[in-house]
């Protein structure tokens, strides 16, 4: 079982976190990206599950900015305006801030990587974009590819989707292949969110395989 | 109904059925679009020796234009499949969704409309005027008509 913790960003806002670390030597690091709904109960999961693998895993509160302390086990659609409203104000830019300051919270473990799911998925391409440290990207049904499909990657970057995605067609997604040949990405039978095993959306067969290839995937690259 | 005309129509609603699934996939609903403007085609043929059934039609460019004169969906389908450069065409957009009717998105548009400055891709049928339609929607009402037309 992780902590929560609190990092400070370059521009000095302070953010909270849930770090979790290995039984032995790390393997190295992972800043896992989460979805809109903070650090929920699956997200903090999905660290632990990280550093049972063998990682020194973070995710960085990336609502902090918007509303601090933010998170929500409420994915019902009661819950969309009121998540709506508060990320109107959301700037990706301070994003890649709170992520640098987690890449470098981990960076004792040695190399690192990041992972995230849809909006964390978007945020690990970027992040594969912009550099922060990291060495490899393994990206989550990240949505809105037009807005990111120019961002070359500058790491070994690897992404999965689902075939049932409704948010995310799949003609944008050939379009990726067809313009980065050399990014693994893969597409599962899932719908958006497949890999959440707190919601309807889960499926475990494309989560089992999805989560395999960023394993060995990251055990190649941080190595 | 003749049994010709009877797969065809299944064969129509097991590819709408499929684009339901898929919202997104213009490759669907091209698929779609062209199965509904073969349907008025095959709907000629099955029908051609009842005047009541064709409407009058004496040909089947005839029945084609009085289907599309009667149903608005019919005739940018018809027109779609035309292929024309200056007819309408099927694109993907991003559409912008008001705050207050986040309520009503399913959750994957909800989701990745969250962090793309609050829109959700829409599969769109653009006009040559410029203005657009929701694919799904004028798919949906040619099928609607066929679906009545054949009952």
């Amino acid at each position: 079982m992780g902590e929560r913790i609190k990092l400070t960003a370059a521009d000095g806002f302070v953010v909270n976190a849930y770090k979790a670390a290995p039984a032995g030597k790390p393997k190295g690091g992972v800043v896992l990206l989460q979805e809109v709904w903070g650090l929920n109960h699956w997200i903090r999961s999905e660290v632990d599950r990280y550093a049972a693998e063998g990682y020194l895993c973070i995710a960085p509160a990336m609502m902090d900015r918007l509303e601090f302390g933010f998170e929500s086990e409420n994915y019902g659609s009661d819950h969309f305006v009121k998540v709506g409203e508060l990320m109107k104000n959301f700037d990706p830019a301070k994003a890649l801030l709170d992520i640098e300051a987690a890449v470098k919270d981990v960076a004792s473990a040695g190399k690192v990587g990041v992972t995230g799911y849809c909006f964390g998925g978007r945020f690990s391409w970027v992040s594969a974009h912009a550099g922060l440290g990291l060495s490899a990207a393994s990206g989550y049904y990240g949505g809105g590819i037009p807005n990111y499909i120019d961002l070359a990657p500058v790491m070994p970057l690897e992404m999965h989707y689902g075939e049932k995605d409704t948010g995310i067609p799949l003609d944008q997604i050939e379009q990726l292949r067809q313009r980065y040949p050399n990014v693994p990405i893969y597409v599962y039978p899932g719908e958006h969110g497949f890999c959440n095993s707190d919601k309807k959306s889960y499926d475990e067969a494309s989560t089992k395989l999805a989560n395999g290839r960023t394993l060995a995937f990251f055990a190649q690259q941080l190595a | 109904m003749s049994a010709a005309l009877a797969d065809d129509l299944t064969r129509l609603e097991a590819a709408h059925a499929a684009l339901l699934e898929h919202p997104l996939s213009s490759r669907k609903a091209w698929l779609v679009a062209v199965l509904l403007d073969n349907f008025c085609d095959a709907a000629f043929a099955a029908w051609r020796g009842d005047p009541r059934r064709v409407g009058g039609a004496e040909d089947v460019l005839r029945f084609r234009a009085d289907a599309q004169a009667e149903n608005p969906a019919v005739a940018t389908i018809a027109a779609l499949c035309a292929g024309r450069a200056d007819g309408p065409r099927l694109e993907t957009r991003a559409v912008k969704v008001p705050i207050p009717d986040y309520a009503s998105l399913p959750i994957s548009d909800y989701m990745v409309s969250l962090y793309n400055g609050n829109t959700v891709q829409r599969l769109q049928v653009v006009l040559r005027d410029g203005t657009t339609q929701l694919a799904p929607d004028v798919l949906a009402e040619a099928l609607a008509y066929w679906q009545q037309r054949a009952g």
